[in-house]
């Protein structure tokens, strides 16, 4: 329904600035006065799976078992008196549904407060909403390695005439399961952004974005290190036995042109095992290392496209490699893959991803994407093949 | 100081050799109790306790006879064996690592041996079955130590896997365990191949697709049940009937009534297919010898194999010869009342210092002397049942 709805949509009556009542906008939108409105919004996105040589079975299956819903999501948005902005969505029938939910304060240009459930500030293209990517799938090194929402607070802002961005807050980690108990674990969270290229009169233009993020969470006894996916799901590095400390450290660039856009990744992870070898002693630090660099091409662009927003556009040409490795600071002794392995064996995954994406009007986007990938596993440790995995899939999103 | 050197270095070396030498056969030297020693982390083997209900592994290292197996996995294994106190083990050794081997093997059972009050009518049961050219699992009793901690007695038992029947059959092939779901008698599951990918869960290495490994088993169901009266000879195409008879006559004698012809359904036994044709393999006999008396048709007639084989005068001539002859094995110079007797002996003092153990000592002896009656009169009753059938 909402996919007819948005085919036959009428073109946007410009809101009238300010006056109360209710436009469409792109969407509807509650205006409540001077400086104050609620913007209703509505994602929906399903993907049809037309190849994945990772399951014998995928010939046998039929058109509803090829068809699922990535997302169907709910949202509010809002301004109140310019100074305070919110959001709320939610995933519809989801156990836990809430995603976005809270309030960020404006201080001042160069300071604003956010509290709530939000996006921990690490990775560019985690930080990127899901129904703006130029991939169907976020690369492995951003899925696995980033964090996504916790509950915390964050100071953020821009300095040097918007040239520098800053994020920095903390975080309880898992907090829908531990938060104001005991054993509530924190992440403090930092990250700053440089965008040295004018934009009009003052500096800050997303034409050329530098970043950088530094992330440190506590981290419990346990079989909770980060772990490896295909793109289909299924696990080629399974979590290891931590205890300590993880620190993860990232950095980004994004170039932005009229024409096409190229951005790129770097990640790391540090899990610490104290007290975790077979016998009770330390085992060296877990290093998750990835990254990758995508390329966009905007063959049909109708307007001056910014990577990042969501503008007008026709149809992208899209191609991504990215690579993501695990493996441990110690590197002599046997390697094993075993959870309590002091020398962890270099395991990874190299992905290739080539894509179209056609953007049918505002509210509609079809995506297609191809994925190669292909577990790099040296010393032949897993039971799983290292021969190259095609799969491809088609999404259809609505969005508004 | 360089003397002491040369003699360290000699030692090692004898070490080495030592160790190299070690072969499966002498891991599965059932005249000897082994010890198995353990070491894992202390919060792995209290949650291993604690979850024994699931099959998560857990990271081990293991020495046996002066050889150190890092790497290795262990969970907490069994149906209706799981036992909190005194968890049945599986320790696999190419878990983490998918080439890596220990004397050859992929993974060793370790039998909690808490479903059967004697600790010895498995391997007694493999014993005789092996007797009779069945292929079947060797095993060996063991004290298993972890963390320098006496775990209790178990039974070291050759896992069915990939390795075990490629050696057993030498011929490559797929492998399924039997998974009791529901009482099922051989009956036509149906056309769906789930119905048989939820009875014979795939034990093969690498990807198959659902139609490879199940289209066949059910063309050998369908034929089992709509090969008309007659010619149940044609089975023969997708079971080895010979093979299986072996082993059902063998399974007969030992009075097992949890197995093929299982009291409840078909239990406790893999399918290897070759080719078009497969054969079973039998496992976890701890059932076994359960009663002197105990019918030998219990079980086959309500079983469509069974019944079918049984009104063919060739088959069921090839029956009453397999069970025969299985008799004659154990019968032969009181090879059964001996073989009782001495794993009897070699266990005993292991099996009483075994506080986790779920019988008692007293149990324990008493089963004992069961055993060794059913050895010396069994014979007497199965030839009065088999000048019957013939």
């Amino acid at each position: 329904m909402a996919a007819v709805l948005a085919f036959l949509a009428p073109a946007a009556a410009p809101a009238r600035a300010q006056e109360p009542g209710v436009t469409w906008d792109h969407r509807p939108t509650i205006v409540l006065g001077e400086g104050s409105r609620i913007d209703l919004h509505a994602r929906a996105q399903s993907d049809y799976l037309v190849r994945d040589e990772s399951d014998s079975d995928v010939a046998s299956l039929t058109f509803e078992d090829r068809l699922s819903v990535a997302r169907k999501r709910v949202s509010v948005e809002g301004v109140l008196f310019d100074r305070v902005s919110f959001e709320v969505e939610g995933e519809v029938g989801d156990e836990q549904p809430w995603r976005d939910v809270y309030a960020d304060v404006k201080v001042n240009r160069k300071l604003r407060i956010r509290a709530g459930h939000f996006k921990v500030p690490f990775s560019l293209e985690q930080l990127t909403r899901g129904t703006d990517l130029d991939f169907i799938a976020r690369p492995a090194a951003v899925s696995d390695l980033s964090p996504s929402r916790d509950i915390g607070v964050m100071l953020h802002g821009r300095l040097a005439d918007k040239a520098v961005k800053y994020e920095g807050g903390v975080f309880e980690v898992d907090a829908a399961a531990r938060l104001w108990k005991a054993d509530a674990t924190r992440t403090y969270a930092g990250r700053v952004t440089i965008a040295p290229l004018a934009d009009g009169k003052s500096r800050g233009s997303d034409a050329l974005e530098f970043s950088a993020a530094l992330l440190r969470s506590d981290l419990p006894e346990g079989r909770s290190s980060l772990n490896g996916h295909l793109v289909m799901g299924d696990t080629f590095f399974h979590k290891m036995f931590v205890n300590g400390i993880r620190t993860r450290m990232g950095a980004s660039v994004a170039w932005n042109a009229r024409r096409a856009s190229v951005h790129g990744e770097w990640l790391r992870a540090l899990d610490s095992r104290r007290g975790q070898a077979i016998d009770g002693g330390d085992l060296s630090d877990l290093v998750s290392t990835g990254g990758y660099a995508a390329g966009v091409w905007h063959l049909l662009a109708r307007d001056g496209h910014r990577w990042g927003h969501a503008p007008l556009r026709g149809i992208d040409v899209t191609g991504r490699f990215d690579r993501l490795t695990y493996g441990s600071t110690a590197t002599v002794d046997d390697a094993f893959l075993n959870p309590r392995a002091d020398h962890v064996a270099p395991i990874g995954k190299d992905t290739w991803t080539a894509g179209v994406n056609w953007h049918v009007n505002r509210w509609v986007k079809i995506q297609a994407n191809a994925v190669r990938e292909q577990i790099v596993d040296p010393l032949a440790l897993l039971p799983l093949s290292t021969a190259p995995l095609w799969s491809t899939v088609v999404r259809f999103q609505v969005a508004m | 100081m360089r003397m002491r050197t040369a003699v360290l270095l000699l030692a090692l070396l004898c070490s080495a050799v030592t160790a190299s030498a070690q072969t499966q056969a002498d891991l599965f030297d059932d005249t000897t109790l082994h010890t198995i020693e353990i070491v894992m982390h202390s919060r792995d083997w209290s949650d291993l306790h604690a979850n024994f209900r699931t099959n998560d592994h857990y990271p081990c290292d293991v020495i046996w006879n002066g050889l150190r197996m890092r790497n290795t996995a262990v969970r907490s294994r069994g149906n209706g064996s799981r036992y909190q106190a005194k968890p049945g083990l599986e320790l696999t050794f190419d878990h983490y690592a998918s080439q890596q081997r220990f004397l050859g093997l992929r993974s060793l059972v370790l039998d909690n041996l808490v479903t059967d009050p004697s600790m010895i009518r498995e391997s007694s049961a493999m014993a005789l079955m092996r007797r009779v050219g069945v292929a079947a699992p060797r095993e060996a009793p063991a004290r298993v130590f972890v963390n320098g901690d006496y775990a209790g007695l178990y039974m070291i038992v050759e896992p069915v896997d990939t390795v075990f029947a490629q050696k057993a059959f030498e011929q490559p092939g797929l492998l399924f365990e039997y998974r009791w779901t529901y009482p099922f008698f051989a009956t036509f599951p149906g056309d769906g191949l789930d119905a048989y990918a939820t009875l014979f869960e795939s034990r093969s290495l690498g990807v198959h697709s659902t139609a490879e490994l199940y289209t066949p088993m059910r063309e050998l169901f369908r034929t089992i049940n709509d090969t008309p009266q007659g010619e149940f000879a044609q089975v023969d195409r997708y079971l080895d009937l010979a093979s299986v008879i072996r082993t059902l006559g063998a399974s007969t004698f030992m009075a097992e009534w949890d197995g093929v012809f299982g009291y409840d359904g078909m239990n406790n036994f893999y399918l290897y297919r070759m080719g078009e044709q497969a054969t079973l393999i039998p496992w976890d006999r701890d059932q076994a010898f359960h009663a002197v008396n105990y019918p030998l048709l219990a079980g086959a007639l309500e079983n469509v194999i069974g019944r079918r084989m049984l009104q063919e005068p060739e088959l069921r001539a090839a029956y009453v010869q397999a069970v025969t002859a299985a008799m004659a094995a154990a019968e032969g110079d009181g090879w059964l009342e001996r073989e009782f007797t001495r794993q009897y002996a070699l266990i005993h003092d292991a099996a009483v210092a075994d506080t986790l153990k779920l019988a008692t000592n007293e149990a324990f002896e008493q089963a004992f002397a069961e055993l060794v009656a059913f050895a010396r009169t069994r014979p007497s009753f199965v030839r009065n049942e088999l000048n019957a059938l013939r």
